[in-house]
């Protein structure tokens, strides 16, 4: 859980014969990041296999054409599962001859209901085009100028002052008819004589034409409601042809969906094959798996090629181009279903290097920690984990977010408990634990503490990170053990300081001692170091600067580092300050309720005012709130230790498959 | 100015120590005598550049995977800097940055056009590293250009890029996407600017400002007499934010044809600075030069002002373009005495002055 799951490289070498079964067995198995041969000594010894352009070419083909059916049935593929064993070379001629027969089957009924969907399509293009210009302008009148050009098209807003400078030599009228978000429906008129200065500046003014007909008679109020019209005859067109669609969409929707996916599953192991190597009559694939799947893979791979299969094993240690860093080794995360959807969370920031502790975990459970003490309400808590549910059940793409969104929203509600407040009142509940507006320093100390607490968590993985990255020489630095010891020690200080208000003479003697030790040696360990190392083997550091030079910048480092260590901790102050404002939002939503309906709980205008606030406090203080909780994660803890730089595991027959792209 | 000096107290200290590492003016004496492209890389290895160049072996070194390992240098520099500078400063710097990301997407994009595999790609990219958050990996594996503006969406170049695409798909050819690409970074460059005010802004908005004139320049003299593009159309790829030069001067200096126009409709002091170009070639490296003792100017006033590292960034930056002039020279035989007056780096005699 605290580092990405232990993976193994594998080679495996297959007969010709076999590759199509145990690729589907590979891209079944969807564990394997495969690695391309050309990365690999053998790849390098020109042992690269080679794809069958002509075979993935036809089924592209298949591919699109099924594409064009599924769309013309208004179909959505959903994902249907093809299970068995696969043979590309052979399925090709029968995925043809069942695409021919259903389009014999379908006869013209699927043409004529393309061509009226094309028309209005068409149609629609072209009214949404009209609703650009102003409803007076008369197009007509433009088709009829001898010595004039003109063109209406969309440019980029930023672009006009350039668009008239370059045409200012030549005459010219540029007219501004309409906006469309960052870009301006403008129409040109210039002298048909200076029209290619025109076509050139227009080109770099990257000017889109709009290709609308001069041939219509009447101003644009006069052409919209004949364009309408037609759209709605067209629409009666669709209707008839739509019922015909429905009986095509019953006889050949599922065949085809699946016919879809069985093309996907077959472009997958295609492509794949260009990744592999290939050795006379024998395929050679590599890749990394996780260590505990090696034995079930060694099975599967062993019936489906009746045990012609050579697989081999190697750990990455054992690894001459990992262990010199040339070859990275991909991250599969491992973390419980419930910390799961946090990965997309810590991607965005980077992802972890295979050797560094992988750190989901603490940042989900310090996310809902401080999410909830900055946003602790029963009832919102609860508005959270619905809005969660909702997203987590319809939203598919979305599911990850979803779970995120029900786990605030149970943090939430936690600490509502422990605040005793419901959508903001505070007479339902007894407190837990306090009310933040009642005792404003304890929620201050406690948001301090909470910092202490997770900017040492991060300094002690750095120090793991050192460790196991072989980072020794930092651990004397200020963002190393040095600096974490004499943060730690000034924390424990302080903190005894803000619970009993005293300190004794003998300890501040004892920090300043410490503190001094420790500081030389943050200070002085870079420059000796690098001593140590040019005396060791000269030419060891590249360009080695003065001693005056090094001290000077490791003094500016070790400065910068500790004073980073108070912002950091200072920063968490923003929690108790979320968690008031959190308070203090809703003593404004009660007085403009109480102001509105003339007194507290008085009439439905009073607990409207109340949901309306209650509302927008979930939408904008929620979303707030995320995003400083999200800023002292990745600042102020993940700054303190994550390394990245890592690449992800993309498993081969999964979503994020390299070799299909 | 007390909150300033706070501020930036620590990364006027970080650029100076920076600054301190830059190339001397005798290392410079020394890059223009080299005989060789090998003899260049040795040098090079004796300098701050040696650990970006330690993978490379004399013989099968080449130019253009040197420039790459140099560059890796400064952005070493910009994650240094970034950390440590205050957030407003820092968008400033990202926008500096955003000029390399886009220089990679127009490789990736050159690279769908030509139908390289990402295996062939790869190699030719700057290693931003975490100072990218794009998905590189996504980008290079797809295989069509209107896939890789998709996967662009939520960033700040997909709008102009789809803006570009009917352009793109009625000449048929990727110039209106590169050129997008590359007026995109230096926009959002200049609007980054709004949310810098007081001194600092006023430092800055001179600083980049300058930077933008030289830019336009630059583009001007390469659309109009290298790729021999019309003036209206030269006069659309210009940059907003320049100092001294206004849209106007801009449409001027495209409609000029000979070289003593052009430099008669630059205004003061850009004239004198450039009076000495005999050819086209000569006018960017002259403005660059020009704008090299300004950036080291700026290490005279104030220094609690983002102007500082964004100066030091830019130094470093044509420090870097200089060196890749040099091995670009160097490798097909040419003698770096040949070619410094096309070099952007105000080399004059013996040493840097």
């Amino acid at each position: 859980m605290f580092r990405s799951e232990k993976l193994v490289r594998i080679t495996i070498g297959v007969p010709e014969q076999f590759i199509s079964a145990a690729t589907g067995v590979l891209a079944s198995f969807r564990l394997l990041h495969l690695i391309r041969i050309d990365e690999t000594h053998l790849g390098r010894l020109g042992y690269a296999a080679e794809n069958d352009g002509p075979l993935l070419q036809g089924y592209q083909d298949f591919f699109e054409e099924i594409e064009s059916l599924l769309r013309s049935l208004d179909l959505r593929p959903d994902g249907l599962m093809t299970e068995g064993s696969v043979n590309p070379e052979k399925e090709i001629f029968q995925i043809r001859e069942r695409l021919d027969q259903f389009k014999l089957e379908m006869g013209s009924g699927l043409s004529d209901l393309t061509a009226a969907e094309s028309e209005f399509g068409e149609k629609k293009a072209l009214l949404e085009r009209f609703g650009l210009l102003p409803e007076d302008f008369d197009l007509s009148r433009l088709s009829h100028l001898a010595l004039v050009n003109w063109v209406i098209g969309l440019a980029p807003s930023s672009g006009l002052d350039k668009l008239e400078e370059s045409l200012s030599a030549v005459h010219h009228a540029l007219v501004e008819l309409n906006k469309l978000e960052d870009r301006t429906v403008i129409i040109v008129f210039g002298l048909k004589r200076d029209w290619p200065i025109f076509e050139r500046a227009l080109k770099g003014a990257l000017l889109d034409p709009l290709p609308i007909p001069s041939n219509l008679p009447g101003t644009v109020a006069e052409i919209l409601p004949g364009l309408q019209s037609d759209m709605a005859d067209l629409e009666g067109k669709k209707r008839g042809l739509n019922a015909q669609r429905e009986v095509f969409r019953d006889r050949f929707g599922r065949e085809l969906i699946w016919l879809r996916e069985r093309i996907i599953k077959i472009r997958q192991i295609l492509s794949a094959r260009r990744l592999f190597g290939k050795v006379d009559k024998s395929y050679l694939i590599s890749g990394w798996i996780p260590e505990r799947r090696w034995a079930s893979l060694q099975g599967e791979l062993s019936r489906a090629t009746e045990g012609q299969a050579i697989l081999e094993k190697v750990d990455p240690e054992d690894l001459r181009e990992v262990r010199q860093g040339i070859v990275g080794i991909p991250i599969l995360f491992n973390n419980p279903l419930l910390v799961s959807p946090f990965e997309k969370l810590t991607s965005l920031y980077g992802t972890p290097h295979y050797r560094e502790v992988e750190p989901t975990v603490f940042f989900a459970l310090s996310f809902l920690v401080l999410f909830g003490l900055m946003f602790g309400d029963v009832g919102q808590g609860g508005v959270l984990f619905l809005l969660g549910y909702l997203v987590f059940r319809r939203v598919y793409r979305f599911t990850d977010y979803g779970i995120i969104l029900m786990e605030c929203g149970v943090s939430s509600m936690v600490f509502g408990f422990l605040y005793g407040t419901v959508f903001g009142l505070e007479t339902i509940l007894p407190a837990l634990w306090f009310r933040p507006l009642e005792h404003i320093q304890y929620l201050v100390k406690v948001s301090l503490i909470l910092g202490t607490a997770l900017v040492s968590l991060g300094l002690a993985l750095n120090l793991i990170n050192a460790l196991r990255l072989k980072e020794r020489e930092k651990l004397f630095s200020g963002s190393g053990l040095a600096g974490a010891l004499l943060y730690w020690m000034s924390m424990g200080l302080a903190l005894k300081v803000l619970l009993t208000g005293k300190i004794a003479a003998g300890e501040w003697k004892l920090l300043l001692w410490v503190a001094a030790a420790l500081l030389a040696i943050m200070i002085l360990h870079r420059p000796v170091y690098r001593l140590a190392v040019r005396k060791r083997s000269p030419g060891g550091i590249s360009k080695p600067a003065g001693l005056m030079t090094e001290l000077l910048e490791s003094i500016v480092e070790t400065f910068d580092d500790l004073l980073r260590f108070t912002a950091n901790t200072l920063s968490f102050i923003r929690v108790a300050a979320f968690a008031l404002a959190h308070a203090a939002l809703f003593i404004a939503v009660f007085s403009i309720a109480n102001v509105v309906s003339h007194g507290p709980g008085r009439g439905i205008s009073y607990w409207l005012v109340v949901a309306l606030g209650n509302a927008i406090i979930i939408l904008l203080e929620g979303l707030v709130v995320s995003i400083q909780v999200v800023r002292l994660e990745y600042y102020e803890f993940f700054g303190k230790f994550f390394r990245g730089g890592g690449k992800r595991f993309r498993p081969f027959g999964g979503d994020n498959d390299a070799a299909t792209k | 100015m007390i909150t300033r000096v706070f501020r930036y107290s620590n990364i006027q200290a970080r650029t100076r120590t920076l600054k301190g590492k830059l190339l001397s003016p005798e290392d410079w004496h020394y890059l223009q005598k080299m005989r060789g492209f090998d003899e260049f890389l040795r040098y090079l290895r004796g300098t701050e550049y040696a650990p970006f160049l330690s993978g490379f072996s004399d013989s099968t070194a080449e130019a253009g995977q040197i420039s790459l390992a140099l560059h890796n240098a400064l952005f070493g520099d910009y994650a240094k800097l970034l950390k440590a500078v205050p957030e407003k400063g820092a968008i400033l710097l990202r926008g500096l940055l955003l000029r390399y990301e886009a220089e990679n997407i127009k490789t990736i994009l050159r690279g769908i056009w030509q139908t390289k595999s990402d295996t062939e790609i790869r190699p030719l990219l700057y290693r931003l590293g975490a100072l990218s958050r794009l998905p590189w990996e996504d980008l290079l594996n797809v295989c069509r250009v209107k896939d890789l503006v998709d996967l662009l969406k939520p960033t700040l170049y997909y709008r102009p890029l789809m803006y570009a695409f009917p352009q793109f798909e009625a000449q048929g050819r990727l110039f209106p996407l590169e050129i997008t690409l590359d007026m995109v970074p230096l926009e959002h460059l200049a609007a980054s600017l709004k949310s810098l005010n007081g001194l600092n802004g006023r430092g800055a908005k001179a600083l980049v400002g300058e930077f933008i004139d030289g830019v336009n320049v630059a583009w001007l003299v390469r659309f109009r007499h290298y790729y021999g593009l019309s003036a209206e159309e030269a006069i659309n790829y210009s940059l907003p934010g320049g100092l001294r030069l206004s849209l106007r001067d801009l449409g001027r200096l495209a409609r000029v044809s000979g070289l003593p126009d052009f430099l008669e409709e630059l205004p003061e002091p850009y004239r004198m600075s450039l009076s000495s170009a005999q050819r086209w070639q000569q006018i960017q490296p002259l403005f660059q030069r020009r704008l090299v003792d300004e950036l080291y100017r700026s290490f005279q006033g104030d220094p609690f002002q983002i102007r500082l590292p964004t100066a030091y960034l830019l130094l470093r930056e044509r420090e870097v373009k200089s060196l890749e002039s040099l091995a670009s020279a160097l490798e097909i035989g040419e003698s770096p005495n040949e070619i410094v007056s096309l070099i952007g780096w105000p080399l004059r005699g013996n040493a840097r002055v």
